[in-house]
């Protein structure tokens, strides 16, 4: 029941806000944080039960009872630092979308609601619910973009459905062929064992199909600039932070202990791809001249560090995976959101127009510097544990290709040092003279941030102690425990 | 006297008709309606009383037992599309012509689901055509009457290839042609002209469906016709023949071996790649339906050759039944309340701000259409797919769901249109929505309530599970 709550919450609240919309569009935005406030203190209570009393195991963790039904729930280590993110990104999305006025109640709603599904997404215990609600997280996406974005967004918010969902159709092929071959739709029923052993290879790569687009693996990365440049400052949010860890969440849940031999034989694959990732990410986003493509890019990279850690599969690399991708989620998170109060004042973007703007709005771009420098793996923050973990476990694993993830890195160091350069250094400019800095609201939303990337580059054990028992027990299986 | 109560629900849908017809005499075509609509709807409460009761078998239909409930959905279709159709079939001339010619359809549908002799297929199948020509005729426009000799001439020419199957497997079987007998037959072994007879049976079907490469009549059809027609011929018109295709394909797939089978598996992928990149194609809504619907039929197909899982294929009928219903009674409310629309995708542009409501089923419809979580549609899809990917026919079933992601590319269009795109003259918006009549409110209330439906249908069995239907497809 408990669990239940987690994903009725956002959904009544959805309905909720969007009824108060037609009625008192002011109250809205009040309306939607409650509800997002109420989601994130449940989790944390949650996160705090499982925990400290369950064994947050493959098998374990905190689960609905045995029913013939669709909904079946289940928390372990894998799903509660990706659900815990989601909740928390939930409330920073609706504050970072606190000014918008273009129906408000249907933005609101349609947030909340893309809250819920991915929440789904990360507690299901169900294939069939599973995908249900993986395919589900598109529609609120879709109108998103679609209704809430920038210039381009009629033709990004169709890219991102049918892009996405290509993806998910061969993946739901290979749910079906487990499903229905096993006679078994629970998803912590499924050992590794259960499936016949000459399906796994063609149901581990169809099942990667919908994972690799999502997270994105290079090649399969061609939606995520465009999608996440044309959505509004709270869909870019929800997009970068939580929408592209269910392609990372779904490999470790299903391709790796369904397939493992396959996930085995695979990794070299993706290790290299993952590689590429982190290279080509960081190579564009050097060459990009828009501030929220750059930040986009960044993220292709980042991914490419998941990609990298989950190739190597041993128990320490498949906990950074985690931490990457927890990290990533604060880091872009702050960052679209910074670039989204930005565009906000000067409406532009082109690195060529701003500059100067320490002295202008001090404030923004201290934070700003700050996001960069977490984004560029500053030790002490917290994209560093992850990636020097899985620089070090890659490095055991796949030895001196591991040049190109250090070149990977200092080309990360060179485009957020340049952003820096270009948005916060540099002489001031007139254009930008009269702009106000952040107020209360905005620093509501940045702030949390910044001390949660402070406290996970610090203590990432507070995230890779949850995930451990898990990554030991798919390590094991895929051999390289 | 037992042996008749099959006949009974389409009897009512009969006596629908021929009361419609008796009040278009005397010009009453609100009487007309309500008594269609009543009496399909008695029928289809009787087709599903009959489909609960047991050992009410009759010779040439067959009645009770799990998944029978395709001829009430065949008049309950029928029902609600004229239902939701009221207002043009009012205020029209020959709407009492179309009323009365609706429910024929649905209860021709309704027997050809219900089948279970070739003779009694071929005449209920020829019943159904001879409908639809007239539908499509009582569009009035030269292009409606074209339209209707196209498919009447094609239509010709896939009656004689049913009536030269139909005697050649009449000689092979020596007398009965029903579906059992043909199956002992088939068990016996599959000789060549058996085949043959089998394979002119399923290609008139196949040409009632619009499965490609027999498909061509459909768009114009489609087009052309009233909407409360076309609503009928695409949703009702549809559950009948794809169920017969269904029960005699079981009867042989036993025996039949993979050849026979593999026709129809050709079919499915040919007409899922063709409609799918046909309706990208289109700039019309009803027309991208009309094609869309060979894609559809396509999807229904890779269900067939599964043997007992095919059950799923009936189950995809219904749900997409519905679906369509619901979309062309769509276009109809769209055209009642938007008197200026020129019918075409771009032309829905700004709908989201004229009617929150109709825009909201469009989207609902489109994405059921396509087979996205949360509506009745994926739940069909679901269920074919799985069919074929656990039963040998995983190509069948990953081309199924691309052709599913190509679908988006003009079902996503429409939605796009409806609330992403601007209108292009604004300064109708406001005119426009004060005109809203009452006829216009009953296509928006019926279009609303089915889009509710789908979504009901779609969500609910995430909480109640699918347990019956599962289970008989896990066999």
């Amino acid at each position: 029941m408990t669990l239940t709550l987690l994903a009725l919450i956002p959904l009544g609240g959805a309905a909720l806000v969007w009824v108060t919309g037609r009625f008192r569009p002011a109250t809205v935005r009040v309306a939607a944080l409650v509800v997002a406030l109420i989601q994130l203190a449940f989790t944390c209570v949650l996160a705090v039960t499982v925990a400290t009393h369950t064994p947050a195991t493959m098998t374990g963790g905190l689960t609905s009872a045995a029913s013939t039904s669709f909904w079946l729930l289940r928390v372990d280590g894998l799903a509660l630092p990706l659900i815990v993110l989601t909740s928390l990104l939930g409330v920073i999305a609706v504050l970072a979308s606190w000014r918008v006025e273009l129906r408000p109640g249907a933005h609101f709603a349609l947030l909340l609601g893309l809250q819920a599904a991915v929440t789904l997404v990360f507690l299901a215990d169900h294939l069939v619910l599973f995908y249900a609600a993986w395919e589900a997280v598109l529609i609120p996406m879709f109108f998103l973009i679609g209704g809430w974005g920038h210039e381009g967004r009629r033709h990004a918010a169709m890219k991102f459905f049918i892009y996405t969902f290509a993806g998910s159709a061969l993946m739901l092929i290979g749910l079906l062929l487990v499903g229905f071959t096993t006679g078994e739709l629970r998803i912590s029923a499924l050992s590794s064992g259960i499936l016949d052993p000459t399906l796994r290879t063609l149901v581990f790569w169809l099942l990667v199909a919908g994972f690799a687009v999502k997270v994105p693996i290079v090649p399969f990365h061609t939606w995520l600039p465009e999608a996440h440049v044309e959505a509004p400052t709270a869909g870019s949010i929800m997009l970068a932070g939580v929408l592209l860890k269910m392609g990372g969440y779904g490999l470790l849940r299903f391709a790796l202990p369904l397939a493992p031999e396959a996930a085995h034989a695979a990794a070299p694959v993706f290790a290299t791809l993952g590689i590429i990732g982190i290279v080509y990410g960081a190579v564009v986003a050097l060459a990009q001249t828009d501030l929220k493509r750059l930040v986009a890019y960044s993220s292709i990279a980042h991914m490419g560090f998941v990609v990298l850690a989950i190739a190597t599969g041993s128990p320490l690399a498949l906990a950074a995976a985690m931490l990457v991708m927890v990290a990533h989620g604060l880091t872009s998170a702050l960052l679209f959101l910074l670039v989204g109060q930005l565009y906000d004042r000067t409406h532009t973007r082109s690195l060529a127009r701003l500059g100067g703007l320490l002295a202008t709005l001090p404030v923004w771009a201290t934070i700003f510097v700050f996001a960069s420098l977490a984004s560029l793996g500053l030790p002490g923050l917290a994209g560093f544990p992850g990636e020097l973990v899985t620089f070090l476990e890659g490095f055991a694993s796949w030895g001196w290709w591991m040049v190109a993830v250090a070149l990977g890195v200092v080309l990360a160091g060179a485009y957020s040092l340049r952003a820096i350069r270009e948005v916060a250094q540099g002489p001031e400019k007139p254009e930008w003279a009269g702009l106000r800095d952040l107020d209360l609201i905005e620093l509501a939303a940045a702030v949390p941030l910044a001390l949660l990337i402070v406290v996970m580059g610090v203590w990432p054990s507070v995230v890779s102690g949850v995930m451990d028992p898990v990554a030991r027990a798919l390590s094991a299986l895929v051999g390289r425990g | 006297m037992e042996q008749f109560l099959p006949f009974a629900p389409a009897m009512f849908g009969v006596a629908g008709a021929v009361l419609a017809m008796a009040f278009d005499a005397w010009e009453s075509r609100l009487s007309a309606l309500v008594a269609a609509v009543t009496l399909l709807t008695l029928g289809a409460l009787a087709a599903g009383w009959t489909a609960m009761a047991t050992g009410l078998a009759g010779q040439v239909l067959r009645s009770g037992g799990t998944f029978s409930i395709a001829p009430a959905v065949c008049l309950l279709l029928g029902a609600v599309a004229l239902l939701g159709c009221s207002g043009s079939l009012v205020s029209d001339r020959t709407g009492s012509r179309i009323v009365a010619l609706g429910a024929l359809t649905a209860s021709a549908s309704a027997l050809v689901a219900a089948s279970a002799d070739v003779g009694m297929l071929f005449l209920s199948v020829e019943m159904l055509a001879l409908c639809g020509y007239g539908l499509v005729a009582l569009g009035g426009t030269d292009r409606a009457r074209e339209a209707a000799m196209k498919w009447f001439v094609q239509g010709s020419v896939a009656t004689v290839v049913f009536v030269i199957g139909t005697a050649v497997l009449l000689g092979r079987t020596g007398g009965s042609m029903r579906y059992d007998a043909i199956a002992k037959l088939a068990a016996t072994g599959l000789d060549g002209p058996m085949a043959v007879g089998f394979v002119l049976v399923l290609s008139a079907l196949a040409f009632k469906l619009g499965a490609f490469p027999l498909h061509s009549w459909m768009p114009d059809a489609y087009e052309t016709a009233p909407p409360a027609a076309a609503a009928i011929m695409a949703s009702a018109g549809k559950v009948g023949p794809i169920a017969a295709t269904v029960w005699l394909s079981l009867a042989v797939t036993a025996a039949a071996g993979e050849r026979l089978i593999r026709v129809v598996a050709i079919l499915a992928i040919c007409s899922i790649v063709f409609g799918n990149l046909a309706a990208l194609r289109q700039n019309s809504l009803a027309r991208m339906l009309a094609y869309s619907g060979i894609a559809q039929v396509g999807y229904a197909l890779v269900g067939v050759p599964m043997g007992v899982r095919s059950a799923s294929v009936l189950v995809f009928a219904v749900l997409y039944g519905l679906t369509a219903a619901a979309s062309f009674i769509l276009v109809e409310a769209i055209r009642r309340f938007d008197p200026l629309w020129d019918g075409t995708i771009r032309g829905l542009a700004g709908l989201s701000q004229r009617s929150p409501a109709l825009a909201a089923s469009l989207a609902v419809i489109m994405f059921s259409l396509t087979g996205i979580p949360l509506t009745a549609g994926f739940w069909g899809k679901f269920l074919v797919f799985a069919g074929a990917s656990v039963g040998g026919y995983l190509w069948l079933a990953i081309a199924g769901v691309l052709g599913s992601v190509v679908s988006f590319g003009y079902y996503g269009a429409a939605i796009r249109s409806a609330y992403i795109d601007e209108p292009q003259e604004p300064e109708i918006v406001g005119s426009v929505a004060e005109e809203v009549g009452p006829r216009a409110r009953v296509a928006v209330a019926t279009v609303s309530v089915l889009a509710v439906l789908i979504v009901i249908l779609g969500t609910a069995p995430m909480v109640s599970g699918l347990a019956p239907v599962l289970n008989a497809l896990l066999k």
